[in-house]
């Protein structure tokens, strides 16, 4: 594969890297903004599940924007949380807490942060790294999306708004139902950023409201939420966002497009350590992948981290070539 | 609704007695392993796919997947298999990790843990249950419950957070929290497999980081690790092992080796210390996802191709006997070595300017005789065997010929022969008697060998190249095929005077040059070090010699192919791949035994002789041969699978005249397959089965159109157009022969021709402007759709429309005639990815539909002059843009209702599902405006992307989605007003569903066949 056909399969992939978004991610909440005008008012935004930062950049540039244009009346200066497993690089104007969204004390540490006061926008572009097994990857995306529900029924203010990602596939009405309880209207966004072709489109929840009885604290989405679900399952409106003067993510334009030349870009972040990345330099450690039908490496004991192997594979080498 | 055959990721693997119980989706089968035949299939989980199978007595399982579970009775009755649901299915609210059955005959209770870790002891007739949940809650991918009694069972399972957690269940619970034993940390991804064996006191666990790893529970206190207090041990990381190329979904254990089974493909084996024994390629490139070992030592793997393949345990290395000749004898230089048909060893060797041949008795060091050769043969020689291996013939750098044979146990010299004054370049047997024989600028001649002496029968001239030599030959039909090092095949008349070829096939095997030329069923086959299989059949011209047609190409799994063997019912493929040599089967597709040998520069041979393989080279001056039984290595799989990845294209051939339905298919795996639905069986056995599997894309296959060429009494014959990524179009011809029974053998495909928009690969991908590296501009276009008709004007010629995703809409001409393919006219479309296009003759002119990702809906008309096209928009009434959906539009089913009206239905991304009827204005020179009479639509029927819809003739719509959800609607129309009903719903086994195709039943009486696809198919009956 060639360092451009990326470029050339997707031109949201391109234009990410050259106006600095970290994903093209950030064109999908932007365009759904345009449709449904999310961060109107807002001044308290989390973004959870953040890594690698797409959607907190494109939080900080809008509702700072926002700030700017509205400087005279007295508005608080806008405050973004980015909330992740995951380190990662800093993004100015956002804060950031490592840790783990299923964690109440996350809740907390997000409030105290905002000063006691509760979110206006909760957004979350988190998903799994699917295994192909669709109905699996269906499954966990659902529970990120109720794990991202429940710290947001914590953090969310009265007539707040809530994003998240969903996939479109079997079950996703009882999703829909399972959301309907808390927000006043839910619709199923797809960004023209978010290929034709592709499961993925986003739950816009807004009106948020607890309902009575509820107690968020000790709400377990697992089970009490099936009690609520009657059996008319809720579809959601489907609402496409982004006008047809946007580009079309499944279209693939020339690289000199609209008149612009093309000049390559280096991508704005490159990818954070996947889990194999241990595994391909053992490897390559022993093999230069020339023949991987026999390739094989076997570490015994403890954990070993790459530069002890290397270190004691260079003292085998060293004494098989002194017994020489 | 009924549903019939269906292929997809085969989850389950459980075997039982002499039986395999395998899920497949929702579906249940159990096939014998005795005979290899499926004794029993039942959507028995449906709606919910079958995760895992588990024994729960002798005769009963537990069939689980998703939050479902259901316990069944299996009876098995001279050779006939029933498995009832005992109990309706039990519904969870969450997701089931692991089921054990702990109790005992009066306590229906099972054990099951969930994906929130936590455990149910759920009781089977009552349905009331304790439950335990883990201390930390967090979801799971994996775990296992161990244990004697539910009442003091342990949990380990394996956490998103790349952690194994050990914790025990509690005895009563009632929503208590159980804290946590051990927490064994060292993965760096998801954990997706832990199991824990008794047996050694192992654990063994597979993750996201490509690694299994083996936990050693030690015990200080208690030696008696049996009855084990599992807060007591000690548990350490003891091996890692690396060896998968991508993620480990699984490990099992068997006596004392580890196989595990991942997205790559592959089984490994390895030992208690963590050394790798084999790895094995085990579906054709397609995740494995489960795996299963049998009483009787048989391996069983079920992969995301849809198939189950079965793998003798019986270590290769272990059965294979392996030896050296000529080891120690320093100054001997072997050279040649070839098998008698007796599996004998000869060899051809020189001592200083000695030259020998040795005679050595099979699978020993025992020379039977040995004998000098003659003074010239020692610096240059080249040695054949005859095809029966009872003759060889060495040839010389002067020009000569010696040929030797046997009788009566000794090697005779037949004779001296004298063919040219100049180096001989090869010899190649034709029959026992005949051999072409090369020599240089390009002479080739026949030469016949009748006792004493030799008759030269023809001579031909072999066209001139940089290295012109002959590699391979055969004869048949009075036709000389011969392959050069050069990568060409040149066919020669023997009846002919003519010297030069009748036809050339240049370079058809890329410049590395042919390897081998042979007869397979009627047909030839060329082999080549370009990795393939090239196919050939012999057309017979009246009265004259017959000419050689090219058929198509098929990639072997290997760099170098040397050779196609024939042994009993199957083909073997001889060949090199990296540095081992290897033997792949046709019939399995599978590469079936690889030997090391440093690759295929040196002498070697290879002979399957009574059930055993034998192979011999030359490494390092001395001979090794390996043997190796045949009758293991081959193990027939349990089911044959279908695509490896999904599907995105099904078309029918229609053909009234045949009792059969052929099915072509394309998608994410290159590849195109040619599938058959024998209906006349009875229909519980109503399949989809292989015919054969087509390579030639370079990229996924998105879209096929069927034009029919001819039809009669004795044949169908039909044009496929194949396109998708990488802007590349294929065309093929297949032709089926009119029988009352199926056989393959009726179907024959023809690979016509390849065109890619952009110039093949080198050419465009990397410009250099001087020193500046330039990127080529041009978009990386996929073909969407494409729409055949035939040339108005011209009957040889076809129009070929396609829907590119660049945004333009291509027209090419195809010439039937000269087998060429030419684009006409590229139409600009609003830069937006055009997804379908349809085209057709409204009243003797060109109407076109296109449809695209901005959801509007547009008509164009087309005038045809030879080459010139002109394509115009047409206008709708009353509006510029006539807006069906939001955004794509996935599929489309057409139908016409009269002179100038039409029914469209649509699908959408948008889940709106729409009907409507428009009418066609024209004049009487062209279309001169479409008019909207009436539209409906729904969007509360699917709830996500709708991706196939199909209008029937008795007024129903059938529309399926990613949803897994088809839909049934009646649609009638009272003066062009639509009305609709929805009639019902069900839910569809497969995943990612790309559409619907109809099937032409030749069963009347029944209802009509579908076949819906995607993440494999499904075949049902409406």
């Amino acid at each position: 594969m060639g360092k451009t056909s990326k470029d050339k399969r997707d031109i949201y992939y391109r234009r990410a890297k050259e106006e600095g978004w970290r994903a093209r991610s950030a064109f999908k909440l932007l365009q759904i903004d345009q449709e449904f005008s999310i961060f109107n008012g807002v001044t308290k935004a989390v973004d959870l599940c953040a890594a690698p930062g797409s959607w907190s950049q494109v939080l900080s540039r809008r509702l700072n924007e926002n700030y700017e244009n509205l400087k005279q009346k007295s508005e608080k200066a806008p405050k973004i949380i980015a909330v992740d497993l995951q380190a990662m690089a800093p993004i100015e104007g956002v804060v950031q807490i490592q840790g783990d969204i299923t964690n109440i004390k996350t809740a907390e540490q997000i409030i105290a942060h905002f000063g006691n006061e509760h979110a206006d926008l909760v957004v979350c572009d988190g998903a799994p790294d699917v295994t192909g097994l669709h109905d699996m990857d269906i499954f966990i995306q659902s529970q990120l999306l109720l794990a991202a529900l429940k710290i947001t029924t914590q953090i969310l203010k009265p007539k707040g708004t809530f994003i998240a990602k969903i996939f479109r596939a079997k079950d996703a009405s009882l999703l829909y139902s399972q959301l309907k309880i808390f927000f006043g209207s839910v619709s199923c966004a797809k960004p023209r950023s978010s290929r034709n072709s592709s499961f993925e489109a986003f739950v816009v929840c807004k009106d948020f409201q607890m309902p009575e009885g509820f107690n968020p604290a000790t709400l377990d989405l697992s089970t009490d939420i099936n009690k609520l679900v009657g059996i008319d399952r809720y579809i959601a409106p489907f609402v496409i966002c982004g006008d047809l003067t946007q580009p079309d993510s499944d279209t693939t334009y020339p690289l000199d497009f609209e008149g612009k030349e093309f000049r390559y870009c280096q991508p704005t972040q490159s990818p954070i350590n996947p889990p194999y990345q241990e595994a391909m330099h053992m490897m390559s450690q022993v093999n230069i992948g020339k023949f991987p039908e026999s390739t094989s490496v076997t570490l015994t004991g403890k954990n070993m981290s790459l530069a002890e192997f290397k270190a004691t594979k260079a003292k085998k080498q060293d004494s098989n070539d002194s017994q020489k | 609704m009924k549903f019939f055959d269906l292929t997809t990721d085969v989850l389950a693997i459980k075997c039982h007695k002499n039986h395999v119980f395998i899920g497949i989706g929702c579906s249940l089968y159990v096939v014998s392993q005795i005979d290899n035949k499926v004794k029993f299939k039942s959507s028995i989980l449906h709606p919910d796919n079958i995760h895992d199978i588990k024994l729960q007595t002798d005769d009963r399982i537990i069939i689980y997947g998703r939050k479902s579970l259901c316990i069944c009775q299996v009876t098995v009755n001279d050779g006939f298999v029933e498995v009832i649901k005992l109990d309706e299915i039990h519904h969870f609210n969450d997701w089931i990790i692991d089921v054990k059955c702990l109790g005992s005959v009066n306590e229906p209770i099972l054990t099951i843990l969930f994906a929130h870790n936590n455990v149910y002891n759920y009781n089977t007739e009552s349905k009331k249950y304790s439950n335990t949940i883990c201390k930390e809650t967090c979801l799971l991918y994996a775990g296992e419950i161990s244990g004697k009694h539910f009442t003091n069972a342990i949990v380990l399972s394996g956490t998103v957070f790349q952690e194994i957690l050990i914790w025990s269940v509690l005895n009563n619970a009632t929503d208590s929290y159980s804290p946590i034993l051990h927490r064994l940390k060292g993965h760096k991804g998801v954990i997706f497999s832990v199991f824990y064996n008794p047996m050694n006191n192992i654990i063994c666990s597979t993750s996201d980081d490509r690694t299994v790893r083996l936990w050693k529970i030690s015990n200080n206190f208690n030696h008696n690790l049996k009855d084990m207090n599992w807060s007591k041990v000690e548990i350490n990381l003891q091996t890692t092992m690396y060896g998968h190329l991508a993620r480990v979904w699984k490990a099992i254990l068997i006596k004392d080796v580890i196989a595990s089974i991942g997205e790559d493909s592959r089984i490994c084996f390895w030992n208690l210390s963590g050394e790798l024994l084999h790895k094995i390629e085990a579906h054709q490139g397609a995740t494995i996802w489960c795996i299963d070992i049998s009483v009787n030592n048989i391996l069983f793997t079920g992969g995301a191709d849809g198939s189950v393949n079965c793998w003798s345990m019986i270590d290769i290395k272990s059965s294979m006997s392996q030896y050296s000749l000529l080891e120690d004898s320093q100054k001997e230089v072997p050279k040649h070595v070839i098998f008698l048909e007796n599996s004998d060893v000869l060899v051809y060797s020189s001592l200083k300017s000695n030259t020998r041949i040795l005679h050595y008795k099979k699978n020993k060091n025992q020379i039977l005789d040995s004998f000098s050769l003659p003074e010239f043969s020692s610096a240059y020689c080249i040695m054949e065997l005859s095809p029966n291996r009872q003759k060889f013939a060495l040839a010389s750098i002067r020009g000569d010929i010696i040929l030797y044979n046997k009788s009566d146990q000794k090697w005779n010299q037949c004779g001296i022969y004298k063919i040219m004054e100049s180096k001989i370049f090869s010899v190649q047997w034709l029959d026992n008697d005949r051999a072409l024989v090369c020599s240089t600028e390009g002479n080739l001649s026949i030469v016949k060998f009748i006792a004493q002496r030799i008759e030269i029968l023809s001579q031909h001239i072999l066209p001139p190249s940089r290295e012109r030599w002959v590699t391979s030959a055969c004869t048949h039909k009075n036709l000389l095929i011969c392959g050069d090092r050069m990568g060409s095949i040149f066919v020669y008349n023997l009846n002919s005077d003519s010297r030069d070829p009748t036809q050339t096939f240049k370079k058809i095997h890329g410049r590395l040059g042919v390897q081998s030329c042979t007869m397979m069923n009627g047909n030839l086959v060329t082999t080549g070090r370009d990795g393939t299989l090239r196919f050939y059949r012999f057309c017979d011209m009246k009265d004259k010699t017959p000419i050689i047609e090219y058929l198509y190409a098929k990639s072997m799994p290997m760099d170098w192919v040397s050779k196609l063997l024939r042994h009993e019912n199957d083909y073997y493929v001889l060949g090199f791949k990296e540095e081992d040599f290897v033997v792949y089967s046709v019939v399995l597709k599978r590469i079936l035994v690889k030997f090391p040998c440093g690759g295929g520069h040196r002498s070697w041979d290879c002979l399957i002789y009574n059930n055993f393989i034998n192979f011999a080279f030359i490494k390092k001056r001395k001979i090794e041969v390996y043997v190796v039984p045949f009758n293991k290595l081959f193990i027939p799989p349990l089911l044959v699978g279908c695509h490896t990845k999904e599907i995105y294209a099904v078309k029918t051939l229609r053909m009234p005249a045949n009792p059969y339905n052929v099915l072509i298919s394309g998608g994410e795996d290159c590849r195109l397959v040619i599938h058959f639905i024998n209906s006349l069986e009875s229909e519980s056995k109503l399949n989809l089965e292989i015919v054969d599997s087509f390579d030639g894309h370079l990229s996924s296959i998105k879209c096929l159109s069927i034009f029919p060429l001819k039809e009669d009494e004795f044949c169908s014959k039909y044009l496929i157009f194949s396109g998708g990524g990488r802007a590349q179009i294929k065309i093929w011809e297949v032709t089926v022969n009119n029988d009352e029974l199926f056989s393959k053998e009726n179907i024959s495909c023809k690979d016509l021709f390849s065109y890619m928009l952009h110039g093949p690969d080198k050419e465009r991908n990397k410009i250099w402007v001087g020193k500046e590296l330039m990127y080529n501009a041009d978009p990386e276009t996929r073909y969407m759709d494409i729409s055949t008709i035939v040339h108005p004007k011209n009957m040889h010629n076809i129009l070929v429309f396609i829907a590119c995703s660049d945004g333009y809409l291509r027209t090419f001409i195809y010439d039937i005639i000269l087998n060429k393919i030419k684009l006409v006219h590229t139409l600009p479309y609003r830069n937006r990815c055009i997804l379908k296009v349809q085209s057709m003759l409204h009243q003797a002119k060109i109407l076109l539909i296109t449809m695209a990702t901005d959801g509007l809906l547009n008509f164009w008309t087309c005038n045809v002059e030879n080459d010139e096209i002109d394509v115009q928009k047409i206008g709708i009434e009353n509006t510029k843009d006539f807006t069906l959906h939001q955004s794509g539009i996935n599929s489309f089913d057409l139908k016409k209702l009269d002179e100038c009206n039409y029914m469209l239905a649509t699908g959408g991304d948008d889940n709106l599902l729409g009907v409507l009827i428009f009418k066609a204005v024209s004049s009487k020179k062209s279309i001169e405006m479409i008019k909207i009479v009436s539209t409906w639509n729904t969007s509360s029927i699917h709830y996500a992307q709708i991706t196939g819809v199909k209008l029937l003739t008795d007024n129903k719509l059938i529309s399926v989605g990613a949803d897994q959800k088809l839909a049934v609607h009646d649609i009638t129309c009272h003066d062009l007003n639509i009305h609709a009903m929805f009639v019902e719903d069900i839910t569809l086994c497969i995943s990612d569903i790309q559409g619907i195709t109809f099937c032409d039943n030749k069963n009347n009486d029944s209802g009509r066949i579908f076949c819906v696809y995607g993440k494999g198919y499904q075949l049902l009956e409406y």
